[in-house]
């Protein structure tokens, strides 16, 4: 299965994480990463990369990130360019980190990027869209 | 049978059955059951607006979902119903419902209800009303996800509510 690590600002993965246990279960395979306001983007990919050690058991790893270009972004990105296997996606919410949880059981990670955009993306409603569609 | 799960849930749709049990089951069709939910307006326009893709949402009276589900639009479909109360549930059994499978998932405490587990809290018609239920020979389960084991928990409950059951 593949492992899947969400790193963000503050404690927002942790938090996340708890969350989509709530709706999905317990989860194996699963971390959060956090920067926090004293690291260098040096300590968080050290984090990340010890953090992928722990998940990845050969058959890839999903990394999620909050805010792109920022620094959890900028962390990964560096280790998504120079390893195989690892992919980054940005723009992480409950949403997505759900839905990827529950189809990830059945799919390669080539798949569950596809399946973490449009989760992502069908996320985002607005009310007054759904009440009143043109 | 076009009918795959009977979940009795006052949240009605939430998280848990968009996510987890519409990946195991892929359902088609999701009915909210329950007189008073679909006759108002509000709740039923809400629960029509957070289909998961790939699926509808019905809200309707315990008789129109009985008539639905053994017409002809369903037998192409996978149903997953979600009844608000067991009384709900039970009574759609005895409209003339088949099914093998009640499941508890989410009951709140109400005044008067005694719990069951934390996630189930049981007032006593809802007891009396799935002890008609297990009389029919349906298995009354307890599943807030769908790997869950399917354990039968009559037993469970005749020892913690006896005071009901008799």
């Amino acid at each position: 299965m593949v492992g899947i690590i969400v790193v963000t600002h503050g404690e927002m993965a942790a938090g996340l994480i708890q969350a989509a246990e709530m709706i999905v279960g317990k989860q194996e395979q699963l971390s959060p990463v956090h920067l926090l306001e004293m690291d260098a983007v040096e300590g968080l990919m050290e984090r990340v990369e010890e953090s992928i050690g722990q998940n990845d058991t050969g058959e890839g790893t999903l990394l999620l990130v909050d805010l792109p270009g920022a620094s959890p972004f900028n962390a990964c990105a560096r280790l998504a360019m120079q390893q195989e296997g690892l992919k980054l996606i940005s723009g992480v919410n409950l949403p997505m980190l759900a839905e990827l949880l529950v189809q990830r059981p059945s799919h390669t990670l080539p798949e569950l990027v596809e399946i973490a955009k449009q989760a992502g993306k069908f996320g985002i409603k607005d009310l007054s869209e759904i009440l009143n569609p043109e | 049978m076009p009918v795959r799960h009977i979940r009795m849930d006052n949240r009605l749709i939430h998280g848990q059955i968009l996510v987890s049990w519409n990946a195991a089951i892929k359902i088609d069709h999701i009915i909210v059951t329950n007189d008073k939910v679909a006759a108002d307006p509000i709740q039923v326009t809400l629960l029509k607006a957070v289909a998961p893709i790939g699926a509808k949402v019905s809200v309707l009276s315990l008789d129109d979902t009985v008539a639905y589900c053994k017409g002809p639009e369903a037998e192409n479909e996978t149903i997953f119903i979600i009844a608000k109360f067991p009384e709900d549930g039970v009574e759609l059994l005895k409209r003339g419902l088949k099914m093998d499978e009640i499941n508890l998932g989410n009951q709140a405490y109400t005044r008067g209800s005694k719990k069951l587990s934390n996630t189930v809290f049981l007032t006593e018609q809802g007891v009396k009303a799935l002890k008609e239920a297990h009389d029919m020979g349906v298995t009354i389960t307890c599943r807030m996800m769908p790997d869950d084991p399917k354990k039968e928990f009559w037993p469970t409950i005749e020892k913690n509510f006896s005071e009901w059951v008799n």
